[in-house]
């Protein structure tokens, strides 16, 4: 693309592209983000561009490779436009079916369609589809809508005209009034106003200042920045331009996970585009504001997501944090005020910038229009996964109630088993139980059930998880996790794993709840950073919520989910063993025997309590007690 | 100054302090393991917060690290602060039982036998020996290593470190007694210095004229070493601090990082490691490694006559002030060979621009992508990310012997710095200095033609 030297040579290119595309006949769509390339994607994509080829269609059907669409559980998503048909899970070999029948004969591949898990119905298009049509997905939306390596899709269906705008305009401070007086908040973890973190850095002493994108995305299960990055890495671009333009920064850095090594390869193409365009570099756009932005890759470590430690990172210091008695927008990267966004918070700027105050406050929670702190606004993407029928990425409006998005959009718990309690927040986030499914998800109702938005993991757990055990695994995640540095947090974390270990194991002892409480209270007050401040968080709302199952576990030696391995014992039940043998040939340590047709028994002294035979038993003559 | 209260006692301390150093000044004792008023606070122990009151606000600071604001309010044994202190010690009892500081600061606090189970350590990971070796000592021998539960005090792949001098700082400020000089220390001295003389290490630290060491290097056991301590009351090399002129020195308005080699055209240059250069294209991320000069790690300029060749350059801060924002910045591609003096880079700003005479003859391996993206680095930040270029250069121990070191460029920045205010008082018809005296930041815009003609030929035109 030839560099854009005047926002009126943008605004004439824009049209030019939109028309373009307007006229552009019908279109293969396939989703191609990381979940699609592991199920298959490239070969599929392969043997699509040779069908197509072969039958002289290449000119005709154009085929747009796009990253995640969300349903990362039936990816790759085949999508034929104009009509909307969407196929699932195709592979190479239905390639040669998909252009005979659908693109030359238009009829539509009922094998390949969605089925909905609840209802049975089959999905044509990606309206019918309950997962879908549930959620509000402004920001995750356009993912559809573009291949991440062509800069051209991104600007035809609006990009960047956020960014002409405001330099049209020219007024660094009126941004930032409409990012504050639009009540978007922080999406990486604690909800900070993003206008006010603005203002403040804007009014920070000092020539040089940055700004930096957070895409460390730490906690287990949680990748809906990745699903941003690899889908529409030029919205976070563009959120940081308006950014660095609002706080008067000159550089930006990106720092994101060396795990994603998909967002980090398109992210490099966005930012080459973007600057031969005229995007980033000297003059934007004919203005006279400069601003480039380099890639950071980090190593992986959880606590580098935390804001000081990321930018101890960035420096090349080991990514350890400091006390923040000082903001980092003062003082932040080699001492200079900084001002640090999560990768869904740029992506949120340019929406707000191009769609107005009005139409942004509509969706969401509270008051926002005197004070940022007033409510929830916009959106939130949030990872579903765990016991639930439909795992993927959903954009929920802010307010929608927890009960919606585990069984309108989530599909219910697999298998039909009973819901027992979601986990929000990532590993300082916590459990929230059944009786509060109608909770509105914002930022402060989550808060003050203990829990917390976090960076957007949604963890879904039945009647099958045990709530101590899932204290334990969390507390373990920040053992390993925790820098070290600060003393509460590197030996207060491991002794309540510990602990929570010996409970587990059925070596727990009266006081220990409390001493669990005291150790709690200690983290809270006086640990460093935010890992260690929020490090109970799973022990206290499981502790809050599901206090019985710590006692059953400490006075009665009981597992009642039947998880923990040194209180439960599996048994055949002979009445309804009806021999057929499956337990049998499952079990690793052949510690059943019995003849056919014949009930059939299991040594105790062998059993290592696998729990395989009782996933085999179709007849529930497995007991767990 | 800053006025607090602490324990109910008023407070005065003159800004830029902590709330530890505050107490300190009226007597009042907080217990502390991680610091040490030579190094820089660390804030890892946790033992020494206190509850502190600012507006409707109260919270658990570190006194070692927060800042005594004014009007604050500090209470240093509230029941908050001692419930969650008690907790911390007896978290570092249990890890590290034997240690006579924490058995006392557990008597202290009342604070009985730990309930969780015992680690046998030593070190409580307060990183003051690290900190010591860094900042005063500039030895960089130990560091962290590993994360979390695992963390601990390591050197470099685990090898003895090369860099280590033996000077035992890291002992004598380590508060457990974990740090010891050992025999794996003691055997590496031996070793290298079997030619030039079994030195002592107060000798090699050029604290004391040449002496042999008697004692095999247990020093605990030697007069000098137990003298020095009882003349300097301290470690030695605490006293001397050598390290803690890294320090920038502000002169003025202008900040001058005190460990580069300056040109008298005002721009500075540091010897860089053949990989810096090497790691070529990707300046933007060879920055990210390393921080920015005068931090004190990293890049060193290496002495004179060591195998490095590149270096790398920029404007100084005299210059950088002078010229207010840069606007464009036009540097030669790389491969471009230079004599000395020899002008090569142009910085503009607004109708003005300014030619800058090469400090060293060389051949330009690398230029900053960042400078040409965002010309105003090179004024804004002219030490760190301003940067302009990394330059080879051959007989590069000749060369740096052409510039100047600290005292010589601190001289020659004060010289020129009175000379440009004298102008501003001469009353040349332009205002250059704002009302509090400070240069004003459009300079090169207010000036006429031939004082900028004159200023500049005075300040950039001299090799
Ligand atoms: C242990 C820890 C891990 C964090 N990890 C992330 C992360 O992966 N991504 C993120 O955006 N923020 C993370 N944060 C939050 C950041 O510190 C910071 O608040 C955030 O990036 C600011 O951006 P926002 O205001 O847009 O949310 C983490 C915080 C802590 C304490
Ligand atoms: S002395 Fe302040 S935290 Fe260690």
């Amino acid at each position: 693309m030839n560099r854009i030297e005047t926002i009126d040579g943008f605004r004439s290119l824009q049209a030019e592209l939109a028309d373009s595309r307007k006229s552009s006949g019908r279109t293969l769509v396939v989703s191609s983000g990381t979940c699609g390339i592991a199920n298959g994607s490239r070969p599929l994509i392969d043997a699509l561009e040779k069908e197509l080829k072969n039958r002289g269609l290449a000119d005709e059907i154009a085929l747009r490779i796009t990253g995640c669409l969300g349903f990362c559980q039936i990816e790759p998503l085949i999508i034929i436009e104009p009509e909307g048909i969407l196929y699932t899970r195709a592979t190479a070999q239905d390639a040669a079916e998909i252009v005979e029948e659908t693109i030359i004969g238009k009829k539509v591949i009922d094998r390949l369609l969605y089925v909905d898990t609840a209802t049975g119905t089959k999905c044509r298009s990606e309206q019918d589809i309950p997962f879908y049509n549930k959620q509000t997905r402004i920001i995750s939306g356009n993912n559809v809508k573009m291949d991440p390596t062509r800069i051209e899709d991104y600007i035809a269906i609006g990009g960047y005209e956020a960014l002409a705008k405001v330099l049209a305009q020219g007024k660094p401070e009126q941004i930032i009034e409409t990012i504050k007086k639009s009540g978007l908040r922080g999406r990486g973890g604690a909800g900070f106003p993003a206008g006010v973190k603005w203002e403040s850095c804007r009014k920070a002493h000092g020539e040089v200042k940055y700004v930096i994108c957070n895409a460390d995305e730490g906690d287990p299960g949680a990748y809906a920045n990745r699903g941003l990055l690899e889908g529409n890495p030029h919205s976070v671009i563009e959120g940081m331009i308006i950014g660095a333009y609002a706080v008067g920064a000159c550089l930006g850095f990106l720092y994101v996970r060396n795990e994603y090594p998909l967002a980090v390869e398109l992210l490099h193409k966005a930012i080459e585009d973007a600057t031969e365009g005229g995007f980033l570099g000297r003059d934007i756009l004919g203005s006279d504001f400069d601003f480039t932005i380099s890639i950071s890759r980090g190593g992986g470590a959880f606590v580098c997501g935390e804001s000081t430690a990321l930018m101890a990172s960035l420096e090349g210091q080991p990514g350890e944090p400091r006390a923040k008695y000082i903001h980092t927008v003062e003082k932040g990267a080699w001492g200079r005020p900084s001002c640090l966004n999560n990768v869904e918070t740029w992506a949120n700027v340019p929406l707000i910038i191009n769609k107005g105050i009005p139409w942004y406050t509509s969706i969401g929670t509270g008051d926002v229009s005197k004070d940022p702190w007033g409510g929830s606004k916009g959106t939130k993407i949030f990872s579903l996964v765990g016991k639930i029928n439909n795992t993927g990425l959903v954009e929920v409006p802010m307010g929608i109630s927890l009960r919606k998005i585990v069984e309108d959009i989530g599909g219910g718990v697999r298998g039909g088993k009973r819901f027992k309690a979601i986990q929000t927040g990532g590993p300082s986030g916590g459990c929230i139980p059944e009786n509060m499914l109608d909770l509105p998800v914002d930022f402060d109702r989550l808060t003050e059930a203990g829990s917390m938005m976090g960076s957007g993991g949604m963890i879904v757990m039945d009647e099958n998880n045990c709530m101590v055990d899932v204290a334990r695994y969390f507390l373990n995640f920040l053992k390993e996790e925790s820098c070290g540095k600060c003393v509460p947090c590197r030996e207060g974390v491991e002794r309540m794993t510990e602990i929570l270990t010996n409970i587990c194991d059925g070596k727990g002892n009266p006081g220990d709840i409390e001493l669990l409480l005291e150790l709690a209270e200690c983290l809270r007050d006086s640990a460093l950073c935010q890992l260690g401040v929020t490090s109970p968080n799973p022990v206290l709302t499981t502790l809050k919520y599901f206090k019985d199952e710590y006692e059953a576990h400490i006075k009665h030696k009981k597992c009642p989910a039947g998880v923990c391995k040194a209180l439960i014992t599996y048994s055949i039940l002979t009445d309804k063993c009806t021999g057929c043998g499956a337990c049998l040939k499952a079990c690793p340590q052949t510690a059943i025997t019995g003849e056919k047709k014949k009930p059939h028994m299991l040594d105790q002294k062998v059993c290592i309590k696998c729990g395989i035979c009782h996933d085999t038993c179709k007849f529930k003559a497995v007991a767990v007690a | 100054m800053p006025k607090l209260t602490i324990d109910g006692k008023p407070v005065e301390i003159e800004s830029g302090r902590t709330v530890l150093e505050a107490a300190q000044k009226v007597g009042i004792r907080i217990p502390t393991l991680c610091y040490h008023k030579e190094v820089s606070a660390y804030g890892a122990c946790r033992i020494c917060i206190v509850e502190v009151t600012r507006g409707k606000k109260t919270r658990l600071v570190t006194s070692c690290l927060y800042p005594a604001e004014e009007g604050i309010t500090v209470t240093t044994n509230s029941a908050r602060v001692l419930k969650n202190r008690k907790m911390i010690i007896e978290l570092l009892l249990a890890r590290c039982p034997g240690s006579a500081v924490l058995k006392n600061l557990a008597k202290e606090y009342g604070v009985g036998e730990p309930r969780f189970s015992k680690k046998n350590e030593k070190c409580i990971l307060c990183g003051l020996c690290v900190r010591v070796c860094n900042e005063i000592v500039g030895a960089d021998a130990i560091g962290f290593g590993l994360r979390g539960t695992t963390k601990r005090i390591a050197t470099a792949f685990e090898k003895p470190p090369e860099s280590c001098i033996g000077c035992g700082a890291c002992t004598y400020v380590c508060p457990t007694g974990a740090i010891q000089m050992e025999s794996v220390a003691r055997e590496q001295w031996r070793d290298k210095l079997a030619a030039g003389g079994r030195e002592c290490r107060y000798s090699r630290m050029g604290l004391i004229s040449h002496k042999i060491c008697p004692r095999s290097f247990d020093c605990h056991k030697c007069d000098v070493d137990q003298r020095m301590e009882i003349v300097l009351k301290t470690h030695p090399i605490l006293a001397s601090k050598p390290a803690a002129v890294k320090q920038p020195v502000q002169l003025g308005e202008f900040s001058i990082v005190p460990d580069l080699l300056y040109s008298r055209a005002h721009m500075w240059t540091r010897l860089v490691a053949d990989d810096g250069a090497a790691a070529g294209p990707s300046p933007a991320r060879t920055e990210q490694r390393k921080s920015q000069p005068g931090q004190g790690q990293g890049e060193e300029p290496g002495p004179a006559g060591t195998e490095q060749r590149y270096a790398k350059v920029g404007i100084d801060d005299f210059a950088a002030a002078f010229l207010g924002e840069a606007h464009s910045v036009k540097l030669p591609p790389v491969g471009t060979s230079f004599k000395r003096g020899e002008p090569f880079a142009e910085i503009f700003v607004g109708k003005r621009s300014l030619r800058l005479p090469a400090p060293a003859t060389g051949r330009i391996v690398d230029v900053n992508p960042m400078v040409s993206a965002v010309p105003g680095l090179a004024t804004g930040d002219p030490y760190g990310q301003g940067w302009l270029f990394i330059v080879e250069t051959p007989e590069i121990a000749k060369e740096m012997k052409n510039l100047l070191p600290r005292e010589a460029a601190l001289g020659l920045v004060r010289k020129h710095s009175e000379m440009l205010h004298e102008r501003a008082t001469a009353g040349l018809g332009v205002t250059i200095t704002d009302g509090g005296g400070n240069l004003v930041r459009n300079l090169p815009e207010v000036l006429s033609d031939s004082d900028w003609n004159h200023l500049t030929r005075e300040f950039f035109g001299g090799m």
